[in-house]
């Protein structure tokens, strides 16, 4: 009986397998399959997940999942442990003091103008003097007939109601039956808030179009005659109302909006030269400028009572618990960051408002030596009664792997795209391996996806960057983001009408909650996967290159979960072919794609060597 | 033409693009105000008109064949229906008990005007809750929040009794409408 040789490759997030036949250093393999792996990698909680993803190798060639003894020999990976993590930062945010601006936005708002007064509770309306200007302000349990029908008594009355701020959807309604054209602002939700007493200006812009004197820090001087140093003091105001259709600016006496840098605190990242001190607040183009001046990286620590620093301690200590090493040797080798637009509420809005918000998205990665495999070798072996080898150096496997993708050769490149961290590997011609591990993959895409629109679940955030997007344009059709229409024979559910959505498969649709546009969505997307991806692929190949020169590499290959994207791969061919590099997607012995590389790697590796099953 | 009534059916050119309302003849006219409200902040123009009798969904499905737009609404004594003119062999696109509240009838004509400007449905729910509760419930509720923080020297009974009261005060002025 031909010996049976199985490779498990035990990954961060999943764990591989491949089953072949060996004779006389050749392989002849028969099935491949993963399932997720459980516990972290490299702990002795592994041993379910290997024997669920072995159970469904043999099950594929026509065993039972239980038949572990038709293997002769288990080969695991020596885990070059990595872990990483990512912390957002914000380091701006917009506050507003005294009610001083109203700029939600609503999406029906009624009449049109610029027009200014003193703002009054409509309860009051009809007691103001005749001749001084007013804006009214309406809460919602005032019915809009009701409402319009003071109005127009007050205007017969000859008071100058020159505008309107309403609680409830009712803008266009008040418009309608009101005797003059005036701007009204509806949907503001806490109108409580909204000053009384105070001098007003509020401004609706025909539809389709956006308002002009607002949003103009000159348009807001004239208004209000304010001076230049108070100008100076309205650009935030401005800033926040760009692009709006309709807002409301009020003057109270030390009400203002302000714009604030966050403290988001210092980096201090040990190098070859000493220690550099960057703060957080500077930009990511500045953090990693200091980075590359700081090279090669000793440690880097983030300053003690930040979101950054508590992350950095975070992953120290849990590489701690896992290797049994004391927290201060445990070195941070590599931080990438990336500057971020973030949504976050305006503090003192009246209508809750948003603005976009500067951030930075920080990643950082600890590797060690060595995993003793020992223990969850034997642990494995027990379960399995399977002798278990462990297989040799992850890099060279992952290399072997890859080779059996059609059109490669030594020397050869590969950039495995993780979750946790970005890794590169090259194998030269004589079969040496050099190899890095980077901060920022999988799970800072999805950070940053996830801060840029404003929302909380990560799992919708992995959604919207592993999945395309379109619009639900009837109950019979969909946009796709390439602008081609799908069309379905059944209605589409009432829940999708009108909305993004993304393409989780042919017919399965999930709609998104965003009121985003798909292209800005889709911009978002890309931009993540680029700064993320394609930077890493760059910074990675420079350092394992020849003299640093990737025109030096001829072939590179992705492997790894994010090389499974639907769009990473051709991103990193395209900025790699401007070098003259081969760079695509992985297909493992022509079959596999990106995946179960180090997996046949291994079986690969236990062949060439000649070894007895014995 | 005033822009801000719904017309009725009659009184419309042929070729207008409007929404179209069919009411079964039990329905009071004050129903098509309020449905006629939610097209009007919506900005679609809304005609109406009405049937002998019908179920709702029938209805729904008459009034988008009329429906220049291809979107149309049906009311009957206790269901409303909003559907499109391509649904016409499948159940309406938006279907509600309206029990006569004048927020689900607005609610009715948001949606219909929704549906012609390819724009995304109101969920029920939220847009009940953004508008309910006017000021005179909320003073009614703050004083109830004082009577009960007393409501330690209560027997467990009567402060019972008297949460049932107070929500029972606040729904009757809800309906009431």
């Amino acid at each position: 009986m031909v010996p049976i040789v199985a490779g498990i490759d035990i990954g961060n997030s999943t764990t591989e397998v491949a089953l072949g036949k060996v004779e006389n250093g050749q392989v002849e393999f028969l099935s491949s399959s993963l399932y997720q792996t459980t516990g972290l990698k490299g702990t002795t909680q592994n041993v379910r997940g290997v024997k669920m993803a072995l159970g469904l190798a043999l099950e594929k060639i026509g065993f039972g999942r239980e038949d572990f003894s038709k293997i002769d020999v288990i080969c695991i990976n020596e885990a070059a442990p990595v872990i990483g993590d990512v912390a957002m930062e914000n380091i701006s945010e917009t506050i507003v003091t005294e009610s001083t601006m109203i700029g939600h936005n609503p999406s029906t708002p009624g009449g049109v103008g610029v027009g200014k007064g003193r703002t009054v509770h409509i309860n009051d309306l009809l007691d103001v003097e005749r001749g001084s200007p007013v804006i009214v302000v309406i809460p919602s349990n005032w019915d809009y007939e009701a409402a319009s029908e003071a109005i127009n008594s007050a205007i017969e009355k000859g008071i100058s109601v020159e505008g309107a701020i309403c609680q409830g959807d009712d803008g266009v309604l008040i418009a309608n039956r009101i005797s003059k054209v005036m701007p009204i602002v509806d949907e503001v939700m806490s109108i409580e808030k909204v000053p009384l007493g105070m001098f007003a200006c509020v401004e609706v812009a025909p539809p389709g179009r956006v308002i002009e004197v607002l949003s103009n820090p000159y348009g807001i001087a004239t208004i209000f005659s304010l001076s230049p140093e108070e100008t100076k003091h309205v650009v935030p105001v401005a800033r926040a109302l760009i692009g709006n259709r309709s807002a409301v600016v009020i003057k109270t006496p030390t009400g203002e909006v302000k714009e604030r840098r966050i403290p988001a605190g210092e980096l201090y990242i040990d190098g070859a030269s000493g220690r550099r001190t960057v703060n957080v607040e500077s930009g990511a183009e500045a953090i990693m400028k200091a980075l590359v001046e700081s090279q090669p990286i000793k440690n880097i620590f983030g300053q003690p009572g930040t979101n950054v620093g508590g992350m950095m301690e975070r992953v120290r200590r849990t590489m701690s618990n896992l290797t049994g090493l004391p927290v201060s040797d445990i070195h941070i080798k590599d931080l990438l960051a990336v500057d971020t637009l973030v949504p976050q509420k305006v503090v003192g809005g009246i209508a809750g408002e948003f603005s976009q918000e500067h951030g930075v998205a920080l990643a950082v990665m600890v590797e060690t030596e060595k995993l003793p495999m020992s223990q969850l070798a034997e642990a494995i072996s027990q379960e399995t009664g399977v002798r278990v080898m462990i297989g040799g150096v992850e890099a060279e496997m992952a290399v072997r792997g890859a080779l059996t993708t059609p059109g490669t050769k030594k020397p050869l490149a590969i950039l495995d795209l993780g979750a946790g961290s970005t890794d590169a590997s090259l194998m030269k011609e004589n079969g040496d391996i050099d190899l890095i591990h980077l901060a920022g993959a999988g799970n800072m895409v999805n950070t940053i996806i996830a801060s840029e629109l404003g929302i909380e679940s990560m799992e919708l955030a992995e959604s919207i960057k592993r999945y395309p997007l379109c619009k639900v344009e009837s109950p019979f059709h969909i946009r796709q983001e390439d602008g081609r229409v799908r069309f379905f024979d059944n209605p589409l559910s009432p829940n999708l009408f009108g909305k993004n959505a993304l393409v989780v498969e042919d017919d399965i649709l999930m709609p998104l909650e965003l009121d985003i546009p798909v292209e800005r969505i889709r911009e978002i997307r890309r931009r993540a996967k680029r700064e993320v991806f394609v930077a890493n692929s760059m910074r990675a190949l420079e350092r394992v290159s020849p003299a640093g020169n990737v025109r030096l590499l001829d072939y590179v290959v992705l492997v790894g979960g994010s090389a499974l994207d639907f769009e990473i791969p051709s991103m990193i061919t395209d900025a790699l072919s401007r070098f003259g590099v081969v760079a695509g997607q992985g297909n493992i012995r022509g079959t596999e794609g990106p995946r179960n590389a180090v997996a046949t790697g291994l079986v690969l590796g236990f062949a060439s060597k000649g070894l007895s099953v014995k | 033409m005033n822009k801000r009534c719904p017309m009725e059916l009659k009184d419309i050119q042929e070729n207008r693009p409007v929404v179209v309302l069919l009411l079964s003849d039990s329905c009071p006219d004050e129903w098509v105000r309020h449905i006629g409200a939610g097209c009007e902040e919506e900005g679609v123009p809304l005609a109406w008109g009405r049937r002998a009798d019908g179920r709702a969904s029938s209805l729904a499905k008459e009034a988008a064949v009329l429906s220049r737009l291809e979107v149309g609404i049906g009311v009957d004594r206790t269901e409303s229906a909003v559907t499109v003119f391509s649904l016409s062999e499948h159940p309406p696109y938006v279907t509600a008990f309206h029990g006569g509240d004048p927020l689900i009838l607005r609610w009715l004509g948001h949606n219909a005007s929704r549906l012609v400007k390819r724009e995304p449905l109101l969920d029920r729910e939220e847009f009940l809750k953004k508008r309910k509760v006017p000021k005179g419930l909320s003073r009614e509720l703050q004083s109830a929040t004082l009577k009960l923080a007393k409501a330690g020297e209560e027997p467990y009974e009567e402060l019972v009794n008297k949460i049932v009261a107070y929500v029972m005060e606040g729904l009757g002025n809800v309906r009431g409408g």
